[in-house]
């Protein structure tokens, strides 16, 4: 019988309501999407991998999803940030975000969307093991909030040995003049900016690269930290030491090409016959992607590491690495990120080529490139974290977008660099 | 030995140990001043330490290190052994090296191989011993306040608690297993397993809660002693408690939100701010006490403190703000920071000292002169306690002395109206010592 409305509950009646609203309750909470009613129990993970390095994720995380019984349920999106938010709004976050940078990590944290690890992790091994600048980058407020489960090595120039032969050019000046003129008819370089919703990425890492070997560390941390603007000197002289590279004659493919190509399959132009270019500029992780291109088209291939610009900051490296942090605190979550740092699963990410270990105590590297990217970490005398990843958002996006604008049109400088001061100056407000 | 080397040895002595707080001194000027002008140079950045990681932090660790370690020069080269002094300069030392370890850690933190040992180990010692023994030493000046002896029937009970509280807190910092406590990326290389956290984070609050009960003890005591002497003696402890309160009021959130609970470094950063001001505020009340009421007679001594002290915090404060103006007119022109920020910095600070100076000595002039010496308070050198009944015959003879030699010819040639007033003032104590008038602190 339909209960007469604005009666009230007796006693028995409110009984059994409260012991109804439980149950549903109760019942709502067993069908949530991370416990399904039939099949394993699924953690959510959302990241920005794919291509090969999904490939990579995905063996690293068999033996987990194996000894555990949980599935794993990837989601790559090139729109991290829209779609964490979308979640976050919509409450049900990923239980494992892939961050793109300590930049965004800040904004989250600060935000209170990210579990504190403190309580999660083994911290003390995780501290004792880790790369310093790595569990530093992870730490807002004295909490850790992010983990990095992978290193890379940025700024290293990509050949094949058998095109190139006259060795490691000592400074950025004798590497230009060596490919421009080592083999006829072969531009120097090839540069693939584009990269759908992030296009112009590749040319932050070009950019930074000659800010932190032309002024050194205090004007990178400045500009970092939002207190060096665009339009300095250093910033200017950075942006055109890059116009340089993707200048008409210089780059594979013209600048048409350098905004077209996506940079997966930049490393192409390396192995075809002939050679269109002697140099892919890109990271440590291309190692997947230079397999691929030589599986296609044949050849092999070995690096470089970035020249000294100003022997001032000799032995200077840019980093980064990937950053996963628990956006929702369930149990699955906390195993998954235990598991991504251990020695075990950073090993099988090494093993696959193309990635460094955020552990230290890692060392069985498997081939000579990931052996030399390791040294070149290890050994470098100014270690710092790619600068666009480590900016807010807002100015990582707007920086990729000066990258395209000025390889579109080099005699715009400087309003690019000026519309940049301005979001500079929005971006970093009240930091 | 005979009294006259016996006196001479003394005198060695002292003059030993105030040559000893006069380089402890210098050291930290030159460790601060350093560590400051490395960090400017490096364009002010965030340093890798919670809470005093940034510009108001390291503002903090400049004022404390400064104020207590000048408080204690002047305090030492008037009584050397008075503890006091001792306390404030190891207060002092022990913030001078502060900047230059988060300085030299900014470095290290930021590589991608593992972190050296021995680097970690100092960075644990600052972690653990630094804020829970100088909040204990504090704790322990008031207890000594102004004799450099304790002289309240409880002052064993009340010292066991700080110094308890002091290592419980030291304790608990210096075991936690998730890393540093100020340095949060840095591993903790003497670490207890995780399941122990419980019980240090109990220990630590208790501490907190022994080192509160122990200040707000010595606290009482110290208002109850001024509230029952009178004249001089009245004044110079009204100074101190004034400064005491002022520092547990501002001491106590900075050991709960440090210790006990935690908030963001931009909050903390402020805590920290407000407990440094608060806590410099004790030694800046002992030295007004000193120099204000005449305590320890050392009124021309104290009064160039008061010239020194703040004219050293007028033009640190003046360099430190010019180069930043400085750079920000070159950012905002060239768009990046210049050394030439630094140079002219250094030439506003070398042409502002001779007028600053003149300036200063003005003022403090025209504020000591207005208030006579209380004669009571002009102890014989070396001394700062007031005289048991058993000494006081020998005082009485060292006293004499003393006026014999201030009488005496190879005096600056002082005014005869000036002598004849030092020695009526003077005389009139002798009278008030021997008939067992109270005298003030001295």
């Amino acid at each position: 019988m339909k209960r007469p409305s604005g009666q009230a509950l007796s006693d028995g009646g409110f009984l059994r309501l409260a012991v109804g609203i439980v149950v549903a309750a109760v019942l709502v909470a067993g069908c949530s999407p991370a416990q399904s009613m039939s099949g394993p129990p699924v953690i959510r993970v959302l990241g920005s991998w794919e291509g090969p390095e999904l490939d990579a994720f995905e063996r690293v995380v068999a033996p987990f999803e194996e000894q555990t019984g949980y599935r794993i349920d990837y989601t790559s999106t090139r729109n991290l940030r829209g779609v964490l938010e979308t979640s976050f709004e919509a409450g049900r976050p990923p239980d494992l975000a892939g961050l793109p940078g300590p930049g965004f990590m800040l904004e989250m944290a600060r935000e209170g969307r990210l579990v504190d690890l403190g309580d999660v992790l083994d911290i003390r091994a995780y501290k004792r093991e880790t790369a310093p600048a790595f569990v530093d980058l992870g730490t807002i407020d004295g909490r850790l909030v992010g983990a990095f489960i992978k290193g890379t090595v940025k700024g290293l120039f990509w050949y094949d040995p058998s095109v190139y032969r006259l060795g490691t050019p000592a400074t950025w000046s004798d590497l230009q003049i060596t490919a421009m003129t080592a083999v006829d008819g072969v531009r120097p370089w090839c540069v693939g900016l584009a990269s759908d919703a992030s296009s112009g990425w590749p040319g932050t890492d070009w950019i930074e690269d000659f800010v932190l070997r032309q002024s050194g560390p205090e004007v990178y941390d400045g500009w970092v930290a939002g207190t060096v603007r665009w339009t300095s000197p250093a910033i200017r002289k950075a942006f055109r030491a890059f116009g340089t590279v993707v200048a008409d004659g210089a780059a594979a493919g013209g600048v048409d090409g350098v905004l077209r190509t996506h940079f997966s399959h930049a490393p192409n132009g390396l192995f075809t016959d002939p050679p269109q270019c002697l140099f892919v500029h890109q990271a440590s992780f291309m190692a997947p992607y230079m397999a691929q291109a030589v599986g296609q088209l044949g050849g092999t291939y070995d690096i470089l590491p970035f020249p000294e610009v100003d022997p001032r900051y000799r032995g200077a490296i840019i980093g980064a690495g990937d950053l996963v942090a628990l956006t929702h605190d369930s149990p699955g979550g906390r195993e998954l990120i235990r598991y991504l740092v251990s020695a075990e699963a950073q090993s099988i990410w090494v093993s696959q080529g193309g990635a460094l270990s955020a552990n230290l105590t890692v060392t069985d590297y498997p081939d000579h490139l990931s052996r030399q990217e390791a040294g070149l970490l290890a050994s470098a005398t100014f270690f710092r974290f790619d600068a666009s990843d480590s900016m807010p958002e807002g100015m990582n996006e707007a920086f990729w977008q000066a990258v395209l604008d000025y390889t579109a049109d080099q005699s715009k400088l400087d309003d690019i660099l000026a519309h940049l001061d301005a979001i500079q100056e929005m971006e970093y407000r009240g930091s | 030995m005979t009294r006259d080397g016996e006196l001479r040895q003394r005198l060695n002595t002292d003059n030993m140990l105030r040559s000893l707080a006069l380089a402890a001194w210098l050291l930290v000027c030159i460790s601060i001043v350093l560590g400051l002008a490395i960090w400017m140079a490096r364009g002010s950045p965030r340093l890798p330490v919670s809470y005093v990681g940034g510009a108001m932090g390291t503002s903090s660790v400049v004022l404390c290190g400064l104020a207590f370690s000048t408080a204690a020069a002047y305090l030492t080269a008037r009584a050397p052994r008075n503890l006091i002094g001792w306390v404030f300069m190891a207060i002092g030392l022990g913030m001078a090296v502060v900047l230059p370890i988060n300085i030299a850690l900014a470095d290290v933190v930021r590589q991608f191989r593992l972190i050296d040992t021995p680097v970690i180990w100092v960075a644990w010692a600052v972690t653990s011993v630094q804020v829970p023994v100088s909040g204990t030493a504090l704790v322990i000046v008031l207890l000594l306040f102004p004799t450099g002896r304790p002289e309240w029937r409880h002052w064993r009970a009340a010292m066991a608690l700080a110094v308890a509280g002091g290592v419980l807190v030291s304790g608990g910092a210096a075991l936690r297993p998730d890393g540093l406590l100020w340095y949060p990326t840095l591993p903790n290389p003497l670490d207890v397993p995780l399941e122990m956290r419980d019980v240090l984070d109990a220990s630590v609050a208790l501490g907190t809660v022994l080192l509160t009960v122990a200040l707000a003890s010595a606290g009482i005591w110290l208002t109850r002693r001024a509230w029952r002497a009178d004249g001089a003696q009245r004044r110079q402890l009204a100074w101190v408690v004034a400064g005491g309160l002022i520092m547990s009021v501002t001491l106590v959130p900075l050991f709960v939100t440090r210790y006990v609970t935690s908030v963001d470094d931009a909050l903390g950063e402020r805590v920290v701010f407000t407990a440094a001001v608060g806590a410099i505020a004790l030694p800046i009340t002992v030295a007004i006490a000193v120099q204000r009421e005449g305590l320890f007679g050392v009124r021309d001594l104290l009064g160039r403190s008061l010239v020194y002290l703040p004219l050293m915090a007028l033009l640190a404060g003046l360099y430190t703000a010019s180069v930043m103006i400085f750079q920000k007119v070159f950012v905002a022109i060239t768009g990046t920071a210049s050394d030439a920020a630094v140079v002219l910095a250094t030439l506003l600070v070398a042409t502002s000292l001779t007028p600053a100076r003149n300036l200063l000595e003005t003022i403090v002039k025209r504020a000591t002169e207005a208030r006579p010496v209380d004669a009571t308070n002009v102890a014989p050198e070396g001394s700062m306690a007031a005289a048991p009944a058993a000494d006081l015959e020998a005082r009485l003879a060292q006293l004499e002395a003393r006026l014999a030699e201030l009488e005496g010819p190879s005096r600056a040639e002082p005014t005869e109206a000036h002598m004849n007033g030092a020695s009526v003032r003077k005389r009139s104590a002798l009278r008030r010592a021997g008939s067992g008038q109270p005298a003030a602190l001295a």
